[in-house]
């Protein structure tokens, strides 16, 4: 992977990696004089400018697609290109071959008004969705610190800078455009997503001689697409957009979405469907053309079928209930990044998340600040804030609280005594940070805070009282117990060291955090929310467990767990989970709950192995420790005020931080999945009776049971009756469940359901050609005297009548597994829609337009027959509903 | 009305019609066997082919499940 994408952007060697090779190999200052830039950055006046130049900072891939393309595709699906073929050969056969004063133009007319119909009705429904998306993304967007000329560093919108900008990075930011760093400190950027290799790369802001083709080897350059692991930089941004390398091998490189089960289900399900028309087909085909002898008829016919069967209506109302779906989310305060990841969220039978900010009140407050006795001490903060203060990296809940706590005139003044020479940024695996300081007499000090373990594993002495001390085992075992205490009253406690003078040579990295001078500790509180107790009842209700995944240790983990009613005796840590291999971590995750002391590796791996074991798993969190694990989940879930990557990684972004709102996603999530459900199991089942009752008639009946005007017509209708199936009501038992997408489940259901209405085809084609035909043409099929014609058209008529009832009630019958008007009630839209169209159906024959299509009116001797048979056949389908349900459990 | 040119029209639709609601109704005493521990492919074949003996045996059949516990 990595070497086919550096091959791709090597290969596209282009005035976009000449600039930005040109650019690496020049010095800051002649870079400022090239770009024409200060200083101060761009005004924002000379920046639109360059916007209104270079255009919007976004990759074309991305932008949604235009308002003529969607008019486009919406008119050219299999439905209305049969149609136009209909129309084609309508003209020749009713118009051109035809003496003048036989002419007529109805067919042609009524065929073209309906492919205007489907198409403007898809079009408007997939404009609507498309909208619906655009507005919820827009609610979530990225921001990036720029230079800006009399307002100085202001954060904006990723998408408005502009090349020339002066941009500020920090740990967690994504790279908003292909740049030139001009400073930086302990700069790590992953550019996994350009190059595929997973170890972030070390940068740097010196002029670099590497003679290379390919920018993405170049050190002191940054590309869109990639992200801060650690360390910060202020760079000039040199490409935007479509401009950057990103941009320009955006086909080869953008992370495609993942092909959940549900795509695969419903291509799936499409396929089996168009198979089953491309088999049947020739079939009728070949029936009506020699037993009827009208080839040109018997075509138009079997085109006429392949319409009635292709599901040409399912990406369309598959959209938008995802749609619908994400628009009711974003309500309640949830946006759904990925539409598709909607359908996922009510299946998820698992979430893991992050214990800070999910489980806790995201307030961190520092509680104490101790020596290594336990005693209150003032140094302990003041070097904690030195650290906190001088550090560039993200600042995490526990520096704010420090910053937070230190606030005073004493503390400030330290601002001004010491200047920054060094840091060693944050990693999960030495867990702590330093800072390499230095005060006006010139002396320098490393000051280093993290977890309590590590701090004192790398600690050789300690401070009591203003004196050194070896750190003997005594004072480690003292400590320990202090921090237990601490951590098992639901604090969470970080330690403080620093050493003198660390480096002779002013070179300063991890090798430097040694024989260090424990000063003590700092205990936070992070209590957990009120909500998150009932949060966790709900979604345990609902089905779904969580399993909480911290890097904490385990005594607070315990704790705070323990506090929202969360079973704790079970408890796996980081360096148990490395000592298993997949099989036993595979039977470990299923009985544990709470896992403490986790890289985000670790995350990761449990994410995947819960993936493996059937799960649909979802992942919250909200740093950057969790973005691995989100994008290894079914469904990442962040928050607004998430970092960057962590944003960029989640299919679903809460707006509001609470366990309670994902409770109402899920919910909805699962309405989704049962209209699209409804929609999908109805239309196979329906076409697969559709396709008995066809070869039935084709076999039997002496002439077309339907015309192909009528059955595309038929379609129509049908097709506008589903338009409301996204506005449905959803039983609130089905809610109670994670629905996960079952293929199998659509094949049994069209086998058992499918049949039920054709037995009620095949009666009608017994009714119709046997009583009200011959009562109303005076005799049967083939007698003298008898109008065939009429006897055809009435026969048509009959079951063009009995067919939208069946199909249209099936929507009633198959949308709930109770006993559908009684004790399931569909939504006002499904009853105003599904009631219009059995009405507009039903008078069709009655009027000149019916007459125009090939159809008579019926006898009202026709309707009681017809009342007794729907009767029957939703008598008949509550037999069958119920003999599934005891066979398989469940109907939807 | 059915007439002699008619015959095949009638054996057609209600031949087919009478099958389809042998197949449908037959999935009852398949799911009882199911119900009482049998499988039910079996009892379904079993019941198209001799309806009304299935159905009668799926009543009286004693149920394996009890049986085991």
């Amino acid at each position: 992977m990595k070497k086919k994408q550096n091959q791709t952007l090597s290969n596209s060697f282009s005035p976009i990696t000449e600039k930005l090779i040109k650019a690496s190999k020049i010095e800051k200052e002649a870079l400022f004089k090239e770009l024409n830039i200060s200083n101060n950055g761009y005004s924002e006046e000379y920046a639109e400018t360059l916007r209104e130049k270079y255009g919007r900072n976004e990759i074309s891939q991305e932008k949604p697609e235009s308002v003529l393309a969607r008019l486009i595709s919406a008119f050219i699906n299999p439905f209305t290109i049969v149609l136009l073929v209909l129309v084609i050969i309508s003209i020749f056969t009713d118009i051109i071959l035809v003496a003048p004063k036989d002419r007529s133009f109805k067919t042609v007319v009524v065929i073209v008004l309906m492919v205007s119909i489907s198409g403007l009705l898809r079009f408007i429904q997939e404009t609507r969705s498309n909208n619906a998306a655009e507005k919820l993304k827009a609610l979530v967007y990225t921001t990036v610190a720029v230079e800006r000329e009399y307002e100085g560093k202001k954060e904006i919108n990723l998408s408005e800078i502009v090349p020339g900008d002066i941009v500020y990075l920090a740990a967690g930011d994504m790279i908003p455009a292909d740049v030139r760093i001009i400073a930086c400190k302990d700069l790590f950027i992953s550019q996994s997503a350009l190059t595929g290799e997973s170890e972030p790369v070390e940068k740097c802001d010196t002029v670099t001689n590497i003679f290379t083709d390919n920018p993405l080897e170049l050190t002191n350059l940054a590309f869109m697409g990639s992200n801060v692991i650690s360390g910060s930089a202020r760079c000039i941004v040199l490409a935007t957009g479509d401009y950057t390398c990103f941009g320009s091998m955006a086909k080869a490189i953008t992370r495609k979405r993942i092909v959940t089960s549900f795509d695969k289900g419903i291509n799936s399900v499409s396929w089996v469907l168009i198979r089953f028309m491309m088999f049947m087909v020739p079939i009728v085909l070949f029936v009506n053309g020699f037993t009827k002898g009208d080839w040109l008829e018997a075509f138009l016919f079997a085109l006429s079928v392949a319409v009635g069967l292709t599901p040409e209506m399912l990406p369309m109302i598959v959209t938008t209930n995802l749609a619908k779906g994400a628009v009711a989310m974003a309500k309640k305060k949830t946006v759904v990044k990925h539409l598709h990841s909607m359908q996922n969220f009510g299946a998820m039978d698992i979430l893991c998340t992050d214990k800070t900010g999910t489980l806790t009140q995201d307030k961190v407050v520092l509680e104490y600040h101790l020596d290594i006795h336990g005693n209150e001490n003032e140094r302990v903060l003041r070097h904690a804030f030195l650290n906190s203060f001088f550090q560039t990296g993200l600042k995490n809940l526990m520096d704010v609280a420090i910053l937070a706590n230190a606030n005073r005139q004493q503390y400030h003044s330290l601002e001004q005594k010491y200047i920054k020479v060094d840091e060693i940024p944050f990693d999960f695996n030495r867990r702590r940070m330093s800072v390499v300081i230095e005060d006006s007499d010139g002396k320098t000090q490393l000051i280093t805070k993290g977890a309590v373990e590590e701090m004192l594993s790398i600690s050789s002495h300690a401070e009591y009282n203003g004196n050194v001390e070896v750190l003997t085992d005594a004072i480690r075992c003292e400590i320990l117990a202090t921090v237990e205490k601490l951590n098992r009253d639901g604090m969470r406690a970080i330690a403080v060291a620093q050493k003198n003078n660390p480096s002779v040579e002013n070179i300063f990295s991890v090798k430097d955090e040694t024989n260090m001078v424990l000063m003590g500790y700092l205990a936070f509180l992070d209590p957990p929310k009120e909500t998150t107790r009932a949060a966790i009842k709900a979604l345990d209700e609902y089905g779904v467990a969580v399993k909480v995944l911290t890097g904490d240790n385990d005594a607070v983990t315990r704790s705070i767990c323990r506090q929202v009613g969360m079973k704790v005796d079970h408890l796996l840590l980081g360096d148990d989970i490395d000592r298993m291999d997949d099989e036993l971590l595979a039977k470990e995750v299923e009985t544990t709950s709470i896992f403490a002391k986790l890289s985000p590796q670790q995350k990761a791996r449990i994410v995947r192995i819960l993936r493996k074991n059937g799960h649909v798993v979802g992942f919250m969190g909200d740093g950057i420790n969790d973005a691995a694990a989100m994008r290894e989940a079914d469904v990442g879930i962040s928050v607004d005020t998430a970092v960057d990557i962590a944003k960029e990684s989640a299919d679903i972004i809460l707006l509001e931080k609470d366990l309670m709102v994902l409770e109402e996603g899920i919910v909805e999530g699962r309405r989704t999945f049962g209209n699209i459900i409804k929609y999908v199991k109805m239309t196979a089942s329906s076409n697969f009776g559709n396709m008995f009752s066809v070869v039935a008639a084709s076999a039997f009946i002496p002439f077309l049971p339907m015309l192909p005007v009528q059955i595309i017509l038929l379609n129509l209708i049908y097709d506008i009756s589903c338009i409301s199936i996204p506005w449905d009501n959803v039983d609130a038992e089905y809610l109670k469940k994670p629905r996960k997408w079952d293929a199998s489940s659509i094949g049994k259901f069209m086998l058992w359901i499918g049949p039920t209405s054709s037995v009620f085809d095949v009666i009608t084609y017994i009714i119709m050609f046997f009583i009200i035909c011959p009562a109303v043409t005076g005799g049967a099929y083939g007698a003298a005297g008898v109008d065939k014609v009429l006897f055809a058209s009435l026969f048509n008529a009959g079951w063009f009548v009995e067919s939208l009832w069946s199909q249209t009630l099936v929507i009633h019958m198959i949308r709930t597994p109770k006993i559908p008007f009684i004790q399931s009630r569909a939504s006002l839209p499904v009853l105003l829609l599904t009631t219009l169209s059995i009405m507009v159906g039903t008078i069709i024959p009655y009027t000149a337009f019916g007459a125009s299509i090939g159809m008579s009116a019926m006898p009202l001797s026709y309707f009681p027959w017809l009342a007794g048979m729907i009767l029957c056949y939703m008598v008949l389908a509550t037999f069958l509903k119920t003999m599934y349900r005891k066979r398989y459990g469940e109907l939807l | 009305m059915i007439m002699e040119s008619n015959t095949y029209v009638a054996t057609g639709l209600f031949g087919t019609c009478g099958l389809m609601l042998l197949g449908l109704f037959s999935t009852y005493s398949a799911v009882k066997a199911y119900e009482k521990g049998r499988n039910f492919l079996r009892w379904y074949l079993f019941s198209l082919l001799f309806f009304p003996v299935a159905f009668i045996a799926s009543f009286v059949i004693k149920n394996k499940q009890e049986n085991l516990k």
